[in-house]
């Protein structure tokens, strides 16, 4: 009981530290530095959200990118050609990728295990593929260039990098809380008795279809969170946001951090970006790097870096 | 009318081409129970060994048979040194496949660089055969006849070998298979290998048809995704037809309604999902 | 007048010609039962008779081939596993299917979330209910699990993850309480420990156990059906059953003995 309470006090304790951090320090960091904590901020929620699908209920959903893609061309469409507000442009954003989630899980889950994996990339490519050709729609393999920053018409100017980030940073922050909860919540403890036996919870009484489809939903709606924030961010949007590439990173996100800690996709999110902006100042095979980054963290790091920490003999110690 | 008939025959050459890859996918999916990512980056490799092979060397044929089996050694040995031991664990396979993919497609901009290359066939391929007013090119039936003869050679693998049944039980049931002695593992890294080897083939056709050029990796995995999941995983004939289904889809959807060319892929697949969600011709309910 | 005197019997669990084939292979054949309320039942044969199969049926794991299931004259033949437990049903699993990361205590609860609404509630944390942990505390103590509580079951005992299996079907308040095989693999004492839990339940649940002990079968239970290949064999009281030769016959292994 002690020990719980000393590693939950730890853990609260570089939580708190991490929290300060990412509030105080941004202000001396240089502008660079800046811009790619943005990024990093903006790629986690959608990593938290992928994890709740794979880390906490066991659904291998691969396609998150697109719903990730769908977001963000909602918001740079709607604010390009019609310049809606922010409040608007993110609804919107939101409704499209939880509607896109509603209508495609129901094919998606008719599958199970490695199918599933196989049609939720199946279905990722098809809506890269509608983006990539529809160009009168998306601009084609052009994408839709000139989003402007929004306008929260509280007088900030967001394109202001320091501005900009601590608007990200409270997104952030309200997705990780809103996402927290819904861990914490009864609904999120049925995920986990998914993943950990779904026969189980079929005969106790649960409709497991409809929670897979719930969450799935729910984390198809943050990811579109995420596009919207990513389209301001880059003033840009492209097809490659629903690509194979992008899905799988978000993938790897998950799987490097932890699955199924929340955190680790957080922890996923700033490695993979921070390493690819690293690298790339001191060579152009980041791509390289990327891939031993997937080889080495499949075969030797399944748990991500969270589960490393965990088997370590220092862990243990602390707790 | 032309346009039915060229497109038909557009079609139907484009499916040999994805016959050649999705079949491999297929079989690689049926018996290891994995998204093989990297299929497409075989293709790759084969077609700049082919190109190589073909500038250096001149012979086609020379170029189809190296590339085949160097490709499907490189198969086997990525099998037996990164995939080995991640049986069953899904997540893992894919991020292990993705990275291989990502490798050899940074690896072969490196060496290769970013334009697109094609090689020579045969010079029989390079004449038009006419028949009824229409030209077809031979190049696009040598194409078809290619993969026609692969498929018939898979078959009678498949079907009339005992090599062929050790396959099949492995593809129906891994456990049962390695409690008759079959050895599991060997069967996984020779079929990796041989998966490998046709998208190979197929990359040195295509290169020949078309060119080689970075990305066309993962340009083509969603089509192979689409043909296995409409012919079912693990099945030849499954595979055939998807194929079939893909190469009609995706040229006559590109000439006629270019814009909604990839949703026309989705319609089939939804359709399969909706009736028999592990494919048409898959063993599994 | 006369129509007053006849006494409404429903039975709680009827199956009536229940089938199911898997593809060529008919692992049940035709098959009927009836159980009264409060009626404690042994399905016993030898393996491969299609007694858990019988379960997966009535269970709703698997769609039957043909034929009906009724749960106090309710169909519940089409009906999804969820449902079928909302209705009544419990079951337990020969293979002990628990959430092995989870403690004792969160695999109770879990199980007494599931007919309840509040598991869809998405933003409350799931510590703030104060009434799901006092029934989990409640039906842990009754099984004596009370000091295992914040134990994570994977690190249980076979006896003790046997134990907490009944537990998880018992806490949705079943009236129909399927048991499959709870006392296999048990050492002698768990099994006594085990029956007398069983014996001890509510008279008023209907159960249906599939027992290889016979010691435990005869205990429990007042009537006996015998399965083989598939069908029904014989059905009687434990006597009967214990004397009859031809049931000793397909035990020992002649299998050209027929339906």
């Amino acid at each position: 009981m002690l020990k719980q309470l000393a590693s939950r006090n730890w853990l609260m304790l570089t939580l708190g530290l991490a929290v300060m951090a990412l509030i105080m320090l941004p202000p001396v960091l240089p502008d660079f530095v800046v811009v790619v904590l943005t990024q990093s901020l903006i790629l986690a929620i959608v990593a938290m959200s992928l994890d709740l699908l794979i880390g906490y209920t066991d659904l291998g959903a691969l396609g998150h990118g697109a719903f990730f893609a769908i977001g963000g061309y909602t918001t740079a469409i709607l604010a390009t050609r019609y310049a809606t507000g922010f409040g608007l442009n993110l609804l919107a954003s939101i409704g499209m990728a939880a509607g896109a989630s509603a209508l495609l899980s129901v094919l998606a889950l008719r599958t199970a295990g490695i199918y599933f994996l196989l049609i939720t990339l199946a279905i990722a490519m098809s809506v890269w593929g509608l983006i990539y050709r529809w160009g009168s729609l998306t601009g084609g393999e052009n994408g839709i260039a000139g989003v402007p920053r929004p306008d929260l018409g509280i007088g900030l100017n967001m394109s202001n990098h320091i501005c900009f980030y601590y608007f990200i940073l409270t997104a952030f922050l309200i997705c990780l809380a809103l996402i927290l909860l819904l861990v914490r919540s009864p609904f999120g403890r049925t995920l986990v008795g998914i993943r950990e036996s779904e026969l189980r919870m079929k005969v106790l009484g649960y409709n497991v279809w409809l929670h897979k489809y719930l969450v799935l939903i729910i984390a198809g709606a943050f990811a579109g969170v995420g596009g919207c924030l990513y389209s301001y961010y880059n003033n840009f949007v492209g097809p490659d946001e629903a690509g194979l590439g992008q899905c799988m990173e978000f993938v790897l996100m998950v799987c490097i951090g932890g699955p199924g800690t929340l955190f680790g996709g957080v922890i996923g999110s700033f490695a993979i970006t921070f390493a690819k902006h690293w690298v790339s100042i001191y060579t152009a095979r980041w791509l390289m790097v990327l891939a031993l980054i997937y080889i080495l963290t499949a075969k030797y790091a399944p748990g991500g870096l969270i589960g490393l920490l965990k088997q370590s003999p220092k862990w243990r110690e602390l707790i | 009318m032309d346009f039915i008939v060229n497109q038909t025959f557009n079609s139907l050459s484009y499916a040999a081409l994805l016959f050649l890859l999705g079949g491999g996918m297929t079989l690689i999916f049926g018996v290891m129970k994995i998204v093989n990512i990297a299929q497409g980056s075989f293709y790759l490799v084969g077609g700049y060994i082919g190109y190589i092979i073909v500038r250096h060397v001149g012979n086609f044929y020379l170029a189809l048979l190296m590339a085949s089996v160097l490709v499907g050694f490189l198969g086997m040995v990525l099998e037996r040194f990164l995939i080995r031991g991640l049986e069953g664990q899904d997540l893992r396979q894919m991020l292990m496949t993705m990275g291989i993919s990502v490798f050899i497609a940074d690896s072969l901009l490196v060496v290769f660089g970013g334009y697109p290359l094609s090689l020579d066939p045969p010079n029989f391929c390079l004449a038009s055969l006419e028949v009824g007013g229409y030209y077809f090119h031979v190049l696009r039936i040598f194409m078809i006849g290619a993969a026609a003869l692969v498929f018939l050679i898979l078959w009678w693998f498949e079907n009339k070998t005992k090599a062929g049944a050790v396959l099949r039980a492995s593809v129906d049931n891994k456990e049962m298979a390695q409690g008759l002695g079959i050895n599991v593992r060997f069967v996984s890294m020779a079929v990796f290998g041989l998966g490998a080897m046709l998208a190979a083939f197929g990359g040195v056709i295509g290169c020949a048809v078309t060119a080689i050029y970075p990305g066309v990796d993962f340009e083509v995995l969603p089509l192979i995704f689409v043909v296995v999941i409409i012919g079912g995983m693990g099945s030849l004939k499954g595979s055939v037809v998807g194929s079939i289904v893909v190469g009609f889809l995706d040229s006559f959807g590109k000439g006629l309604v270019p814009e909604l060319s990839y949703f026309t892929l989705f319609v089939p697949m939804a359709i399969v999902l909706a009736i028999k969600p592990t494919g048409l011709f898959s063993r599994e309910p | 007048m006369n129509s007053t005197r006849e006494e409404k019997v429903e039975p709680a669990l009827r199956c009536e010609a229940l089938s199911k084939r898997f593809g060529g292979l008919e692992a049940l054949s035709k098959f009927d039962l009836r159980l009264e309320a409060g009626e404690r039942r042994a399905i016993i044969g030898p393996n491969g008779a299609g007694k858990t199969t019988l379960f997966s049926l009535i269970s709703g794991i698997y769609p039957a081939t043909s034929g009906s299931i009724y749960i106090f004259n309710k169909d519940i033949t089409k009906l999804s596993p969820h449902r079928r437990t909302s209705l009544g049903l419990g079951r337990t699993f020969q293979i002990t299917t628990l959430f092995p990361a989870l403690t004792v205590l969160e695999n109770l609860i879990l199980a007494e979330m599931g007919l309840r609404k509040i598991k869809f509630s998405m933003v409350r944390p799931l510590s703030t209910y104060p009434g799901l942990h006092k029934r989990a505390g409640e039906v842990l103590e009754s099984v004596g699990m009370t000091e295992n509580r914040h134990k994570v079951v994977k690190d249980m005992s076979y006896g003790e993850q046997r134990q907490i299996e009944v537990a998880l079907a018992l806490i949705s308040n079943p009236t129909v309480l399927l048991l499959d095989e709870p006392t296999a693999g048990l050492s002698a004492a768990d099994t006594a420990v085990m029956t007398e839990m069983i014996h001890k339940l509510d008279p008023r649940i209907t159960i249906l156990v599939i027992e290889h002990n016979m010691n435990v079968a005869l205990q429990l239970c007042k009537q006996i059906t015998v399965l083989h290949m598939g069908c029904k064999f014989a059905e009687g009281s434990p006597t009967e059953i214990r004397d009859n030769s031809e049931v000793q016959k397909i035990y020992f292994g002649s299998e050209d003995v027929p339906c």
